[in-house]
């Protein structure tokens, strides 16, 4: 009994310490309890705002221009049809059209902020020839010539932490197989693509899946296999303060952070960590759960000190209390 | 989880698609339980109970038709480059001639919930397209991954070459039983 009074007290005292923070990170990485480990803090700090805006989601709406752009980009073959079942999306309803006979397919989900369009039959199959595959230098030129079409400005993109280059992934599908002539494994790229994060008044979006972003994929003959965004419409909620470097490193030691590594050093064997930089982002949702709030976080790289070796490993922490 | 030939119930040879959850890792040396060629294998612990783990080799699980079509293991690391080349060289994938596909990963992979939904959404076309096998599970993959990784993400299929546009509707029967004929495909997601 008196061990359960002690504990209450604890946590009623406790504060912060044990008190949930938002955004929860637990899809972000490992969870990381850095209390016996030595936080040595090297990353600056002044290109942070001192305050982020919490957003509430809502349903976003696209414009006649958005979905016709994309029914003419698709190259549907029966276009009026196509116009007719997707017309409800620019007045705010879910509308999607399959063609059968070529295998497209483009949806609208205003409600979620969400474009899908899937042409699969442009990617090669192992019998099928390779043609015109994108570069993938061309990958980011054909994409970036897509945002117009989709009504989003370059000022919308994510940039890198320490520079003005865009915030990019590089998608690469990749047929492989023993040539038995050459002795040797082959491989062909089928299918190159971008994934352009958006960025929120110069904040990045980052999360698991299309949380707020643009896939796309290009297949045979520079055409598009598939494209995915899901640009959320957000309205300002409240603003909230960031947390002073000394209470993130707080947050680490109690266990707040999750760490994302390459899988060669366990969490439990850091014995160091040095902060080498910080930046804020909004934590974002793949499109299949519904995101009622956007919330920012902390993402953080640091090298990680073990008994062995030293990598680079990232965390994310929360940014606010 | 092993087949009738390792000594197991070959579970997974009785349904015509599977998916496995768990923890994976690989051998750096070579494995003569297998076989003589001492191929390098991945290893699944599974929880035996009070004595520990029993630890399943890649190709102990022997998958295989007629019922089997489509396996997947959601892992890190079952099918690296160095496990898969050297198991394809020795002729011991657990690709049997009746298994179309098996889906897996070359990297370290994330595993968070709601994959599976995402994948059968794609496997069976809910609210999107219907997908074939590789393109639900990169579907699948690149939708519980960051869209920012710190390190590259590799999801792998690996099976027979006529059987790479299988979905779960329209498929064919794989036309080779030679193991030099298995192919892969691979979806990578890197930092640009």
């Amino acid at each position: 009994m008196v061990k359960y009074i002690v504990f209450s007290l604890v946590v009623a005292l406790s504060g912060t310490t044990l008190r949930a923070l938002e955004p929860s990170l637990d899809d972000m990485g490992h969870p990381y309890y850095g209390k016996d480990v030595e936080i040595i803090w090297e990353a600056p700090t002044n290109q942070l705002p001192t305050s982020l805006k919490v957003f509430e989601v809502l349903p976003a709406s696209f414009s006649e221009t958005t979905v016709s752009n994309l029914i003419v980009a698709a190259g549907f073959e029966e276009q009026a049809k196509a116009r007719a079942r997707l017309r409800p999306a620019s007045r705010g309803k879910t509308a999607f059209f399959e063609e059968l006979e070529t295998g497209k397919y483009l949806r609208f989900s205003p409600e979620l902020g969400h474009i899908s369009y899937v042409n699969h039959r442009v990617i090669a199959l192992p019998s099928q020839p390779v043609e015109r595959v994108p570069t993938k230098e061309k990958t980011l030129e054909l994409a970036l010539a897509l945002l117009p079409a989709l009504e989003i400005t370059e000022s919308e993109l994510a940039r890198k932490p320490d520079g003005n280059q865009l915030q990019l992934a590089h998608i690469l599908q990749e047929h492989g197989s023993f040539d038995k002539q050459e002795r040797k494994v082959v491989k062909r790229a089928i299918a190159q693509g971008v994934i352009i994060s958006r960025a929120v008044d110069g904040v990045a979006f980052n999360g698991r899946g299309d949380c707020g972003n643009v896939r796309v994929l290009f297949g045979n003959h520079e055409e598009i296999a598939e494209l995915q965004v899901v640009w959320r419409k957000l309205r300002p909620k409240r603003e909230v303060k960031v947390a002073a470097k000394e209470q993130i490193m707080q947050w680490i030691r109690n266990g707040h952070a999750v760490i994302e590594g390459d899988g060669s050093v366990h969490p439990s064997q850091i014995k160091q960590l040095t902060i080498t930089q910080i930046s804020a982002c909004y934590l974002g949702k793949d499109v299949s759960e519904k995101q009622k709030t956007v919330y920012p976080y902390a993402m953080l790289t640091a090298t990680a000190k073990t008994d062995f070796t030293n990598t680079v490993v990232r965390l994310n922490c929360p940014i606010f209390k | 989880l092993r087949s009738h030939t390792h000594g197991g119930s070959g579970i997974f040879n009785d349904v015509n698609i599977g998916l496995l959850i768990g923890h994976v890792v690989y051998g750096t040396s070579p494995d003569w339980t297998i076989s003589g060629s001492g191929p390098l294998q991945s290893y699944f612990p599974i929880w035996s109970g009070g004595s520990g783990y029993d630890w399943v080799r890649l190709s102990e699980f022997g998958f295989d038709g007629p019922n089997l079509r489509w396996m997947s293991i959601l892992s890190c690391n079952n099918l690296p480059d160095s496990v898969y080349q050297d198991s394809y060289n020795k002729e011991v994938l657990p690709v049997g001639d009746g298994l179309h596909l098996l889906c897996g990963a070359k990297t370290s992979v994330y595993i968070v919930q709601g994959f599976g939904i995402r994948y059968a959404n794609a496997l069976i076309g809910r609210n999107t397209t219907r997908r074939t096998i590789p393109q639900a599970w990169f579907y699948a993959g690149q939708a519980t991954q960051s869209i920012n990784p710190n390190v590259p993400v590799i999801f792998r299929v690996i099976g027979w070459p006529n059987c790479f546009g299988d979905d779960v509707i329209n498929y064919q029967s794989p036309n080779s039983s030679n193991p030099a004929n298995i192919d892969f495909l691979d979806l990578q997601v890197t930092s640009w």
